[in-house]
């Protein structure tokens, strides 16, 4: 029994020193308990802090304090949460089903807003837009976007984002491809990659985003639609969710080849939760050849920015996507984040008077200013400190035939069901025909058999 | 007593039946299914049934469980134990210390480490880079040896601590007959030693492979299932169904499936090592 004993007593020594040194890592509690009290009332915010990307931390801090200086009486919490977006709209459906402690206002990426909103965590925003003069700023056709299927409003947006092709101008001099460079097919892109492979084998010749730890939305929106969409093809045609043919397969399938080639990213990067706060370093490197990826780019590179170039205007070139034969370019539109108000909001006036003040024309323009987007503002839109920034008119223009998917519940489970298959595509571990099946299989389970066209 | 199974009923046996509930039903993280779910029978499970992820996850449970516990916890604990026997008592000391350390950090603190030393630009790769070896990348070349010789080194400690007791409680006069008799050290260990420990193995091998199964930081942290779904076990599996797709009600279904999986290995464990007296 003499060993058991010793052992034991070096656990316990330890367990002790563990818990000793855990002591004082808990404690983020606190939250609303104060709601309420006196004459002043709080309204908490939650977000996600997503690795080294600004906003909307930036813009939320800089709201609070503009909000709490021109109104007195009303506190804002904010409720920041480090997690990648899929994770925090877990974490926040989770605690807007259980109704206890909810946040009043929440930042959300489009697509979670319409599942939300069906399920009753939202309440619409239109009594007070209805009155709210500044509306008017937001184009007619943002406006439209944002109404749900019900007609409705549920949330106030920061900005609009397309995709285009980042590239590096001196990898591709250095593979004797001339610049400014524009693909016309994807034959060139391929051709290109080649080249770049070529001329230098340390170089990433193009990285094609397939992981779908990094957030589910990431290989859809910035590798398979791009792809798609070259086709000729879109997702979502008619009113109906498309079934996956020939082009779907096309797609998938020069995705594999890409990767086949072994012309893009090491798969343990690919495959990082962080892959994408790995592009703007390795553009600043040199070394990456060139990335579909959206307008936000820039925010790596600008003053105070994670990998700060002084330089990147002018050592960086856009292509717009091409499509597969030639046709004309595409590109994939979405709206942008934006705020909502929690149904069971204790502050739901307060609250409104938050989201208006944070999406006003100042604090919309540091958002765009500082994450690179694009803005949904007319008055920001105007100003020159924002209209004159590299990149802002290339994809300006993109924005202009760009296609869309309705943001609806739907169209995020498809989104999920695409990164695994395009995840799995990739690595080849599955064909473009299983592919194109298993999407055929899963969707109308999905989206219902009557909005899928067969 | 009363309280006690008061407490049992309130958070043992009403979350089972709820999850149970749950099965049966379309309820959903997000949409118009998390307003108002609807009783959809036997859905869940004919969908489950006919889901290739289920095949997939079942097996890959099942070669974690035989690769972690019953392999590598088991024989390396008991292991470990045997060589630690008759050791002098500062031996003892240190090699336990450094083994139950690795057991008493909460599990996320080894799936850390373990993903520093493994991921590409980790320390492993590090030091192969210096011997100008080339580098490894296990965590998405072999996701599933990775993930078992990271619970392995967790784990392991446990067996251990249990063996080591059950070894100390041997009587040592049936050890010195035996030495007295001409019995080597492997014939020791094949009549004496292991058949008075084949009702601790039972023991042992019921309480790490339940939570084995269920295992989810360390797969969770070192792979998160992937890449694809090649180290997606059932609790992974029921993770991304319930939590990264919003179907709540079918991650249920998969729970019970993971639950019958576990009455299953305990039944396998009571037919095949029942405690037997040894002659």
């Amino acid at each position: 029994m003499k060993s058991l004993r010793s052992i034991g007593a070096t656990a316990v020594a330890l367990a002790v020193v563990t818990a000793c040194s855990s002591a004082g890592g808990s404690g983020d509690g606190a939250t609303a308990s104060d709601k309420g009290a006196g004459d002043t009332v709080t309204v908490t915010v939650a977000y996600n802090v997503n690795g080294d990307f600004p906003e909307p931390k930036a813009v939320l801090e800089a709201a609070k304090k503009g909000f709490e200086a021109a109104n007195p009486t009303i506190t804002v919490e904010l409720q920041p949460q480090v997690a990648p977006d899929d994770q925090f709209h877990t974490k926040m459906a989770l605690t807007l089903k259980a109704g206890s402690n909810v946040p009043d206002v929440i930042y959300y990426p489009p697509q979670f807003v319409d599942g939300d909103a069906k399920a009753g965590y939202l309440s619409p925003l239109d009594d007070e837009l209805a009155t709210w003069q500044e509306w008017e700023q937001f184009a007619a056709s943002t406006r439209d976007g944002l109404k749900n299927a019900d007609g409705k409003t549920y949330s106030v947006p920061f900005s609009a984002n397309t995709m285009g092709i980042w590239y590096s101008k001196s990898v591709l001099s250095t593979a004797g491809i001339t610049v400014p460079w524009q693909p016309k097919t994807w034959d060139d892109v391929l051709e290109a990659a080649q080249k770049i492979k070529e001329s230098n084998p340390d170089t990433i010749p193009v990285h094609l985003y397939a992981g779908k730890a990094s957030g589910a939305s990431d290989s859809t929106i910035k590798s398979f639609r791009p792809l798609l969409h070259g086709t000729g093809k879109s997702l979502f045609a008619d009113g109906k969710w498309q079934p996956a043919d020939d082009d779907f397969e096309a797609a998938w399938a020069f995705m594999q080849e890409l990767y086949a080639q072994d012309l893009t990213a090491p798969k343990s990067d690919v495959l990082s939760p962080n892959i994408w706060a790995n592009i703007g370093p390795w553009m600043k490197n040199g070394e990456l050849g060139f990335v579909i990826d959206g307008n936000w780019m820039s925010y790596n590179w600008i003053e105070g920015g994670p990998s700060e170039w002084p330089e990147w205007g002018d050592e960086l070139g856009i292509a717009a996507i091409p499509s597969r034969d030639g046709g004309d370019p595409v590109s994939v539109g979405l709206p942008g984040p934006g705020l909502v108000r929690a149904a069971k909001s204790t502050q739901p006036e307060a609250a409104m008077k938050f989201i208006q003040f944070a999406t006003n024309k100042e604090n919309s323009q540091l958002y765009a200013m500082n994450s690179g987007q694009l803005a949904v503002r007319a008055d920001v839109a105007a100003d020159p400190a924002y209209a004159d920034s590299p990149t802002i008119s290339e994809f300006t223009t993109a924005l202009e035939y760009a296609s869309y998917v309705p943001m609806s519940e739907a169209a995020a489970r498809i989104e999920a069901l695409l990164a695994d298959i395009n995840e799995k595509v990739a690595l080849g571990s599955l064909s473009p025909a299983d592919a194109a099946k298993q999407y055929n299989d899963e969707v109308p389970k999905i989206a219902g058999v009557e909005n899928f066209a067969s | 007593m009363a309280p006690a199974c008061a407490l049992l009923l309130v958070f043992v046996v009403g979350p089972i039946l709820y999850s149970l509930y749950l099965a049966f039903t379309d309820t959903r993280l997000t949409g118009a299914a998390a307003a108002n779910p609807q009783w959809i029978g036997l859905d869940n499970f004919s969908r489950l049934l006919e889901s290739p992820g289920l095949v997939n996850a079942v097996w890959l449970t099942t070669v974690f469980v035989v690769g972690s516990a019953v392999i590598g916890q088991n024989v390396l604990g008991l292991t470990i134990a045997l060589l630690l026997r008759n050791r002098s008592t500062l031996v003892k000391a240190l090699v336990g210390a450094v083994i139950v350390s690795a057991y008493v950090f909460p599990e996320i603190v080894p799936s850390f480490m373990w993903f520093s030393l493994l991921s590409t630009d980790g320390l492993v790769n590090t030091i192969l880079a210096a011997a100008n070896l080339p580098a490894q990348s296990v965590l998405t070349d072999q996701p599933m040896v990775a993930i078992i010789l990271a619970d392995v080194w967790r784990a392991t400690a446990f067996s251990m601590l249990v063996y080591s007791a059950a070894l100390s409680d041997i009587p040592s006069d049936l050890m010195e007959a035996a030495n007295l008799d001409g019995a080597g050290y492997v014939r020791t260990l094949r009549s004496i030693t292991l058949p008075l420990l084949r009702p601790t193995m039972f023991t042992n091998l019921m309480i790490i492979t339940l939570p084995t199964l269920s295992l989810f930081t360390t797969i969770f942290v070192l792979t998160g299932g992937g890449p694809g779904d090649q180290s997606e076990t059932m609790p992974i599996f029921m993770y991304r169904q319930a939590f990264q797709f919003g179907d709540l009600a079918y991650g249920t279904a998969i729970s019970m499936v993971l639950l019958g999986m576990g009455a299953v290995i305990t039944i396998i464990y009571v037919l095949t090592l029942r405690p037997t007296k040894v002659h």
